[in-house]
């Protein structure tokens, strides 16, 4: 039983980076489709958010069938549990690309080709990335990475807070068109609450790891 | 935390197998202590040990005490019947005395000198209902306790421990002979139990101990490895071969 129940533990971190990587892509796909203007990218982007859904389902099922199957303890038991606190996690990161690729759609039937300022490319890569490390250092029981993935939070933050400023300057100076600086910013903050999420991920497998809330 | 039941570097052979290894445990008043740990760790053995059932088995040695309330029960002065009517032990496998009902359980009373018909009317009915069997047996209590099932008959059993009103029972894999419904009568009624007594059970099933016991303890080769309050073990257990164990990982 215990062998089975291990590769099981294993496929459920399968399914999780699964869909981790399904996250990051959508995030990627929706920053470059930014610049590029037209909607083909924003839409790709909406549709894999979507496909996160029914990710969302399947692990949810399958960790209500191991707790069933399984009456897991210690280890086992938080491997499973951190692992349902997690998916609603990708979920609304999920919901946070979806809500950029929106704005992004807006953008592209006004015909606006923004031009990204260089910090909200490097703000969407990091939250990307984090989200897709999170859920590996869970994968790989491996607290180092997670504590990485806390530690870039304020890497983040930072990046969020000059990139406010920034646009908020160009505003004043009527640089910009306002409504597309205040887009910007809008599609900042929801890249700052996708790295929020990533870290709540790591503190879960932080979490699985030790035993240890933070 | 007021231990009861203590034992203080317990150690036991049987000639020249070291069963039990400096074993230092508390069994707070009022709590469910649980002993796990695979077959042969010395569970039986340490349980009991807490009762003296073997320390006139031929062979066997024994070093370190138990001490019950305050007193270490190796002591020359202490009596072994006084003890056991405070101790009380259950089985586990059922094994009630080929008498009736009544007799069973009216048993130890008998033995500690009660006599009188209505004192004893009343100790069988208060057992029997503080082992949650009264209402299924009282129409029956002159037949035979043979005729019951198996988990009936471990509530006599259980009932004969409380009908000598001790203060701690001792519970060896008393359900592991039983069906999910009489496990689960037996488990609510060690949950009401501890209200009134102090109880140490022996189990391997991992989810009973999760299930009933406040406190865990487990052995491996006659070693103490492990003990704690029973969330913290089934969570985040501190030795590597206690969380083996438990999530089944050994061997
Ligand atoms: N009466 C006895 N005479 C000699 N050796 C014994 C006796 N009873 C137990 N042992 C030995 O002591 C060790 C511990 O046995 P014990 O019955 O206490 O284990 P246990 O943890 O209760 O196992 P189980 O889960 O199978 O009931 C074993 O090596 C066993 O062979
Ligand atoms: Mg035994």
């Amino acid at each position: 039983m215990r062998k089975t129940f291990d590769a099981e533990l294993l496929e459920l971190g399968h399914e999780l980076t699964a869909m981790a990587d399904t996250a990051q892509d959508a995030i990627d796909l929706v920053t470059s489709s930014l610049s590029k203007g037209g909607e083909e990218g924003a839409k790709a982007a909406i549709e894999l958010t979507s496909s996160m859904d029914q990710m969302e389902r399947d692990i949810e099922n399958h960790c209500m069938s191991l707790l069933m199957r399984q009456q897991p303890v210690a280890r086992d038991l938080r491997t499973i549990s951190t692992a349902l606190k997690m998916v609603t996690d990708l979920q609304r990161i999920g919901d946070q690309a979806a809500n950029i690729a929106e704005i992004s759609l807006l953008m592209a039937s006004d015909g606006e080709k923004p031009e990204v300022p260089e910090d909200l490319a490097i703000m969407s890569r990091q939250a990307g990335l984090m989200v897709r490390q999170a859920i590996a250092a869970y994968a790989d029981r491996d607290e180092t990475t997670a504590l990485a993935v806390v530690n870039l939070d304020d890497v983040v933050d930072e990046l969020f807070v000059k990139l406010k400023q920034d646009l908020t300057e160009r505003i004043a100076h009527q640089e910009d068109h306002t409504g597309r600086a205040v887009d910007l910013i809008i599609i900042a903050k929801y890249l700052e609450r996708i790295a929020d999420h990533a870290v709540n991920i790591a503190n879960w497998a932080i979490f699985c790891v030790t035993g240890q809330l933070q | 935390m007021d231990a009861i039941l203590k034992t203080e570097h317990l150690n036991l052979w049987y000639g020249d197998n070291h069963a039990l290894k400096d074993v230092t445990l508390e069994m707070p008043e009022h709590q469910v202590t649980a002993l796990i740990g695979p077959s042969g760790c010395g569970k039986s053995t340490f349980l009991k040990t807490l009762d003296r059932m073997n320390d006139l088995i031929p062979g066997v040695r024994i070093e370190g005490k138990v001490i019950y309330r305050n007193q270490n029960i190796f002591d020359p002065q202490v009596d072994v019947t006084w003890l056991r009517r405070h101790v009380g032990m259950v089985f586990q496998k059922p094994n009630p005395f080929p008498m009736s009902i009544y007799d069973n359980i009216a048993y130890g009373p008998r033995t500690h000198g009660i006599r009188g018909k209505k004192e004893l009317d009343q100790i069988v009915e208060k057992s029997l209902r503080g082992a949650a069997i009264w209402d299924e047996v009282k129409d029956r209590l002159k037949k035979s306790a043979l005729s019951l099932s198996g988990g009936q008959q471990q509530r006599i059993c259980i009932a004969r421990a409380l009908a000598v009103e001790p203060d701690v029972l001792l519970m060896d894999e008393a359900t592991s002979a039983l069906d999910p419904i009489s496990t689960s009568k037996i488990e609510d009624l060690i949950a009401d139990l501890k209200k009134t007594y102090t109880i140490v059970i022996v189990t391997h099933n991992m989810q009973q101990a999760t299930r009933v016991s406040d406190r865990c303890a487990f052995f491996l080769h006659g070693e103490l490895v492990e003990s704690g309050e029973t969330e913290q073990i089934f969570s985040v257990p501190k030795d590597k071969r206690t969380e083996d164990y438990i999530t089944g990982r050994f061997g």
